[in-house]
C-alpha cells in the first residue's frame, strides 16, 4: 500500500442552491506533504474543509484517508481517525483555560489517558506559544492567542493531516513568522498539511505545492510558484478590478519582492 | 518550560478545607431530625427535590446544551414506579433505586426519537412525550386513574419516624446527585460535555462524540428526575398524574438554574435555596408570591445574566467544586501555578 495517498478527494461535487462551491474537485495529499489552497473569496475553500472534516456533506464524490471511505464518517470520528482541523473564524470553549481547551481535544482527539493526556495538552502549549497564559480562560484571549490556540487544540488531537483555515488572518507581519515557525515545527513531525491563506508568503514559505481554486474547479496545481505564475491563475488575483482585497494583498507581495520561482526570477504583475 | 517538569492540579486551592467543610455540613444535615421540629425538616425535603430536579436540569441543559420542558415525564415514572412496587408489597424507601434505574431504562427509546429533533422542537416534543406518558397512566385503573391512589406499605410507622425517613432519603438522594455529577464533570467525559457547553462544532472538530456525550447526560437527568418523583410519591403519600406529570416542576426547575446560574454545580445549589426561601417567606402574600418571584427571575435575566453563581464566578475563581484543571509547574521556590501574565 506504498502508493495509498494519506488523503485523497474523488469527483467532490457540492452546491448550495445554484452556487457550486465543488464541481468535481480532485486531489490527494501524500503522508508529510504541505499543499496550500488559495482562491478568491467564495471560491469554496473553506466548504473543502468541510467536506473533507465532515461538518459538511458532498453531493457526491469519495473522500478518503490512508484508502479508507469517510464519507459515512462523523466529523468527530474523522479527528479520531487523524484530520485535525482549524475554523476561520476560532471556536474557543470560552468559559474553559486555555489549557482545559487543548486538554480536551488531547483526550477525545489523540484518545489520551491521565498524564500521557497532560504531558501532550502542556508540550504543544509550549510549541505554539500558549504555555504562559495556560491558566487564562478562553474567552479572555486576544486575537493573535485565540488562532493559536485553534492551532493548538488541533496538534493535540495528534493529526495526521492539518488543515489550516486562514489562521494567519488578521495577524501581523511577525506574527504570521512565528505561526510559520509553529508549522514548520509541526510538518517536521510529519503531519502533512493543508492550508487555506489569503497571505500568499506564509504558504510560500511552508508548503510544497499550492492549488489555486476558482468557482469550485482546481485552476492551478503544482509548486507554489508555478502556480503563481499562471496566467490563469495572475488573471485571478490581479484581475481587471483594481481595489478588490485579493488584488491588493498580491501587489503588497509582489512590492515585496518575495515571490519568486525556483530559478530566483521575480513573479511581477 | 519542559512539559515533562509540569503536573496537573483539579483545583487552585487546596481540597482539604472544603473536605471539612463538607464533612461538617453533612453530619450536621444527617443530625437535624434530631434537633429541629419536623416542619423545618419537611421543608428541606421539598428543597432537597428541588435541587435534585435542578441539578438535572442544569447537567441537561447547561451542559448538553437540551433543553428539555418534559423532565416531569420522569418524575411521573418515578413516582408511579414506587405506587406500582408498593402496591406489590415492596418497602417505598427501597423502591427509590429501583426508580432510578426505570427512569433511565425509559428515557433511552425516549431519547432515540426526541434526539431527531433539535431546538424548539426538541424542547416541545419532550413536553409530548410527558403529556403522552400522563395520559397513558391515567388510563390505567390500577395506577388509580385520573384520581390518584395512595401509596400503600408507610402507614404502620409513626409519623415522626416517617418524616425523618423521608427526610434522609431525600438528603440521600440529594447527595447522591450532586457527587454523580461531580464526578461525570471531573472526569473525562465532563471536560468533553463542558467543551459542548461552550461550542458544540468545536467540540465535533477536535474529536467529542456529541450525540453520544449528549445521550449520556439524557439518561443521567431522566434518572435522576425520577429518583426526586420516587421521593414526591413518599413524602406526599399519594400519586396523582395531574400532580406528578405537571409542567410546573420544570418551571421549578428551569427557574432555580436560571436564578442561580446555569452551567456550574454551584448555580443550582443557590437558585434551590432562593427558590425556597422566597416561597416559605412569601407564603402568606398568596398570588403576591408568584408576582415577586416572576419579579426576581425578570430582574436576574435582565442584570445577571449567569445567575447569582455567576456574578461571583466573574470576580472570583473560587469554587464550592473543583472540576478544572490547572497546569503547575516544579520550581526552586516550590510548585506553583503557571502565571496568567498579561503577554
Amino acid at each position: 500500500m506504498e502508493n495509498t495517498p494519506l488523503l485523497e478527494l474523488i469527483g467532490i461535487v457540492k452546491r448550495f442552491n445554484k452556487v457550486s462551491v465543488a464541481e468535481g474537485l480532485a486531489f490527494s495529499v501524500a503522508d508529510g506533504e504541505a499543499v496550500g489552497i488559495v482562491g478568491p473569496n467564495g471560491a469554496g475553500k473553506t466548504s473543502l474543509f468541510g467536506i473533507i472534516s465532515g461538518e459538511l456533506h458532498e453531493d457526491a464524490g469519495e473522500v478518503r484517508l490512508g484508502g479508507e471511505l469517510l464519507n459515512r464518517r462523523d466529523s468527530a470520528d474523522r479527528c479520531k481517525m487523524g484530520i485535525g482541523r482549524t475554523h476561520q473564524v476560532p471556536r474557543p470553549f470560552q468559559q474553559m483555560t486555555v489549557f482545559e481547551n487543548v486538554l480536551v481535544a488531547a483526550h477525545q482527539g489523540a484518545g489520551l489517558k491521565g498524564r500521557d493526556a497532560t504531558d501532550l495538552a502542556s508540550s504543544v502549549l509550549s510549541d505554539t506559544g500558549l504555555y504562559d497564559v495556560a491558566n487564562r480562560p478562553a474567552g479572555r484571549l486576544g486575537l493573535l492567542h485565540r488562532k493559536r490556540l485553534e492551532l493548538a487544540r488541533a496538534l493535540a488531537t495528534r493529526p495526521r493531516i492539518l488543515l489550516l483555515d486562514e489562521v494567519a488572518g488578521g495577524l501581523t507581519d511577525p506574527e504570521v513568522d512565528e505561526l510559520i515557525k509553529i508549522v514548520l515545527k509541526a510538518r517536521k513531525s510529519g503531519v502533512a498539511v493543508i492550508w487555506i491563506e489569503h497571505a500568499v508568503r506564509a504558504l510560500v514559505e511552508t508548503v510544497d505545492r499550492l492549488i489555486c481554486i476558482a468557482g469550485g474547479r482546481i485552476i492551478g496545481d503544482g509548486k507554489p510558484a508555478q502556480v503563481l505564475a499562471m496566467a490563469e491563475v495572475k488573471e485571478l488575483f490581479l484581475g481587471t478590478e483594481p481595489g478588490e482585497e485579493s488584488a491588493l494583498r498580491m501587489d503588497h507581495y509582489a512590492s515585496h519582492g518575495h515571490l519568486g520561482d525556483g530559478e530566483g526570477r521575480q513573479v511581477s504583475p | 518550560m519542559n512539559g515533562k517538569l509540569d503536573f496537573v492540579s483539579r483545583s487552585q486551592y487546596s481540597g482539604y478545607y472544603l473536605g471539612i467543610l463538607g464533612t461538617v455540613v453533612v453530619v450536621g444535615l444527617v443530625a437535624l431530625p434530631y434537633v429541629v421540629a419536623q416542619g423545618f425538616t419537611n421543608t428541606l425535603v421539598n428543597l432537597f427535590i428541588l435541587l435534585i430536579l435542578a441539578n438535572m436540569w442544569n447537567v441537561l441543559a447547561g451542559y448538553g446544551g437540551l433543553v428539555s420542558v418534559g423532565q416531569q415525564a420522569f418524575i411521573g415514572i418515578g413516582a408511579y414506579t414506587v405506587l406500582l412496587l408498593a402496591q406489590h408489597g415492596i418497602e417505598p424507601f427501597l423502591a427509590i433505586p429501583v426508580a432510578v434505574v426505570v427512569g433511565a431504562v425509559f428515557a433511552y427509546p425516549i431519547s432515540w426519537f426526541l434526539f431527531r429533533l433539535t431546538g424548539g422542537y426538541f424542547a416541545i416534543a419532550t413536553w409530548v412525550v410527558a403529556v403522552a406518558a400522563g395520559i397513558t397512566i391515567t388510563g390505567i385503573p390500577s395506577l388509580g386513574g385520573g384520581t390518584g391512589a395512595s401509596l400503600p406499605g408507610l402507614q404502620s410507622m409513626s409519623s415522626v419516624l416517617l418524616g425523618a425517613f423521608t427526610y434522609w432519603a431525600s438528603l440521600a438522594v440529594v447527595l447522591a446527585s450532586l457527587v454523580s455529577v461531580y464526578l461525570l464533570l471531573r472526569s473525562r467525559l465532563g471536560l468533553a460535555l463542558t467543551a459542548v457547553r461552550d461550542n458544540e462544532i468545536g467540540a465535533r472538530s477536535i474529536g467529542v462524540k456529541v450525540t453520544r456525550a449528549k445521550r449520556i447526560v439524557y439518561l443521567i437527568s431522566a434518572a435522576g428526575c425520577a429518583g426526586a418523583g420516587a421521593l414526591i410519591a413518599i413524602s406526599q403519600l399519594n400519586v396523582q398524574a395531574a400532580n406528578v406529570f405537571n409542567v410546573q416542576w420544570t418551571a421549578y426547575m428551569i427557574f432555580a438554574v436560571l436564578i442561580g446560574g446555569i452551567g456550574s454545580i454551584e448555580g443550582p445549589i443557590i437558585g434551590s435555596v432562593v427558590f425556597i426561601v422566597l416561597q416559605q417567606s412569601l407564603a402568606r402574600f398568596n398570588a403576591w408570591y408568584l408576582v415577586i418571584v416572576g419579579a426576581v427571575a425578570v430582574i436576574i435575566a435582565i442584570w445577571a445574566r449567569g445567575g447569582i453563581w455567576g456574578v461571583w464566578a466573574d470576580r472570583s475563581s473560587t469554587k464550592l467544586f473543583p472540576v478544572g484543571y490547572f497546569l503547575r509547574k516544579s520550581s526552586p521556590e516550590g510548585d506553583q501555578l503557571v502565571t496568567q501574565t498579561n503577554k
